[in-house]
């Protein structure tokens, strides 16, 4: 729905202009402590209502209340991930509610926040983005990796001083980074991630200054099961480099793509950074 | 020839029992690395386009968003999900 009819014009500016938007992800409203009695209750009462009157009903699905509270209609997910389909029923619910046009009542803001970093502590934001084939849905997904200084500090130093490497980044760590290397699928929990073969290994390319400069390079083979009936594989191969000063208790810099990724039949690219990424320097043609 | 050969063997036994680290192999030279890697992470970082989802005015609670559909006359529209549609995971 992200990625579909929910980010297309013609549905968000009608979802603005006629209608009081929200989205819930029922995992908050599993757990006492994410979400408060009454506001569950709320939640609750739309899955009762619906199944009282007799409505089609599931837990990925679309409810449309009138302004007095009252549930009006519902739409299965299949239905509304079709952008004309969904498009369709607003405009229908507008002219049955008699809606009328106004400003949009919640300014919108980012809806993905990053959680606040400790010192010292390493943030990377993780990013896939679809490239071909049908094992997943199109779009992106992203992902935040926190490092602790213990964890990152491997990245960028050696076991053995005055080595300039290579040496393995212990396999917990790529683990960390390497599990949000998946594209978009119906199944978004990592600890169901199997791997296979997860290998990241640093090497000093440069030091100057104080500033080290470190080649990263890693490949990984992981079962991400979208489904509990198929055994999908997702392997990678990574590439990257993390910048940091010598004895620094600042995180470094880095930055890590995929060279090639692949989900079953499907094609994928994923990068990882430091924020904020500055803008790309003119890249010289291949010789 | 045949030394040579067991010479060959050896090796791939040493590295194999994880006497020396070897490096994944880069598919791009260290001279390129850097610019290479900065292009991709330009070139697949989120977009403006990725976010239009960000576009909607989404309110936080099922209060809130009851408490504005009476004040304003709007209806109310609740996509439910599992998983992290901020994330794209869901």
């Amino acid at each position: 729905m992200r990625a579909g009819p929910l980010s297309e014009p013609r549905v968000t500016q009608l979802l603005n202009e006629y209608f009081v938007p929200i989205h819930l992800s029922n995992g908050d409203y599993y757990d006492p402590k994410l979400t408060p009695d009454d506001e569950r209750s709320r939640y609750e009462k739309i899955f009762e209502t619906a199944r009282a009157r007799g409505l089609p009903t599931g837990l990925v699905h679309v409810y449309l209340f009138a302004s007095d509270g009252q549930l009006s209609t519902s739409m299965h997910v299949a239905e509304a991930l079709k952008p004309d389909v969904l498009h369709r029923f607003l405009h229908e619910q507008i002219r049955l509610h008699n809606a009328q046009r106004g400003p949009t009542l919640q300014a919108p803001r980012p809806q993905l926040v990053h959680p606040p970093t400790h010192d010292g502590e390493l943030l990377l934001h993780s990013v896939v983005r679809v490239a071909g084939g049908n094992a997943s849905w199109p779009g992106i997904a992203e992902d935040i990796v926190h490092l602790s200084r213990a964890e990152w500090q491997q990245l960028v130093e050696s076991n053995t001083p005055e080595s300039a490497g290579p040496w393995d980044v212990s396999p917990e760590i790529a683990q960390q980074i390497f599990t949000h290397i998946y594209p978009p699928t119906f199944a978004y929990d990592t600890e169901v991630h199997q791997f296979y073969r997860s290998r990241l290994t640093s090497r000093i390319l440069s030091e100057k200054n104080g500033e080290r400069l470190v080649a990263l390079d890693g490949e990984m083979s992981m079962d991400h099961a979208a489904t509990h009936t198929e055994m999908k594989l997702v392997h990678a191969v990574v590439t990257g480099y993390a910048r940091y000063q010598v004895g620094s208790s600042q995180p470094p810099e880095v930055r890590m793509s995929t060279f090639s990724a692949t989900y079953g039949d499907g094609r994928f690219d994923h990068v990882a950074y430091t924020d904020p990424p500055s803008q790309p320097k003119a890249v010289a043609p291949r010789p | 020839m045949f030394c040579r050969q067991l010479g060959v063997l050896v090796a791939c036994c040493w590295v194999m029992t994880g006497h020396v680290a070897v490096t994944a192999q880069s598919p791009i030279a260290d001279s390129y690395r850097v610019k290479w890697v900065d292009r991709r992470v330009a070139q697949i970082r989120p977009k403006p386009a990725d976010k239009g989802f960000e576009a909607v005015g989404w309110v936080s609670t099922l209060r809130q968003a009851f408490d504005l559909g009476r004040e304003h006359q709007r209806p109310v529209f609740v996509f439910t999900y599992s998983g992290h549609i901020d994330q794209g995971r869901c």
